[in-house]
């Protein structure tokens, strides 16, 4: 038994709902792979059919890595194939948590801290606007970074 | 769907249960003014 979270780190689509009437676009985080959306202030909680808590006989939990490298080629992957504005950050995860030699499957998460790629942000969304409506829906520290993402 | 490697030889399952909630509890924010007014230094006399 571990008493604290453990530190990984992952990539995120930033979800864009852009509410009527001309109000500026809110952002929020989604998984990457899954239509999966992360709420704020709730912990996200792997889903699977067959397994409340991750299995080393399936493919489900919440994913990490365990480096920023890791995660910046995650998200490289990911603009590759589709894209979409990006966030990358640290995350916390906790109850069952299946340890691998570059990362983790665990039952429950919560970003620790957020990287918005500017590179990869559309032109519509204001920078700054994006980190503070982050910042205060979740609650964790959120910066802009502006790494090399190859096309 | 990104790489994770292979599971750990030594402790591939491990249960974590932290002692500090690691998702945010709500912000409180004082809806009302403080009801004492703060107060004022008193001038010291001269």
């Amino acid at each position: 038994m571990t008493s604290n979270a453990i530190r990984g780190w992952r990539a995120w689509r930033l979800g864009v709902f852009e509410p009527s009437g001309g109000d500026a676009p809110e952002v929020f985080l989604r998984s990457c792979v899954h239509d999966a959306y992360w709420t704020p202030r709730e912990a996200v909680s792997s889903r699977c059919v067959e397994h409340v808590r991750p299995s080393l006989l399936c493919g489900c939990g919440i994913y990490a890595v365990k480096t920023r490298a890791a995660a910046l080629e995650w998200a490289q992957t990911t603009a590759r194939a589709m894209p979409m504005p990006l966030v990358i950050g640290e995350v916390n995860l906790w109850g069952r948590v299946l340890q691998f030699s570059s990362g983790y499957r665990a039952q429950h998460a919560y970003p620790y801290s957020l990287e918005v790629l500017d590179d990869v942000l559309p032109r519509e969304l204001d920078p700054k606007l994006v980190v503070r409506q982050l910042r205060d829906a979740y609650v964790v520290d959120v910066t802009r970074v502006r790494p090399r993402l190859a096309a | 769907m990104t790489e994770i490697g292979t599971p750990d030889p030594v402790d591939p399952e491990i249960d974590v249960t932290p002692h500090v909630d690691p998702v945010p509890g709500p912000i409180e924010v004082p809806h009302t003014a403080p009801a004492e007014p703060v107060r004022q230094p008193e001038k010291i006399p001269a």
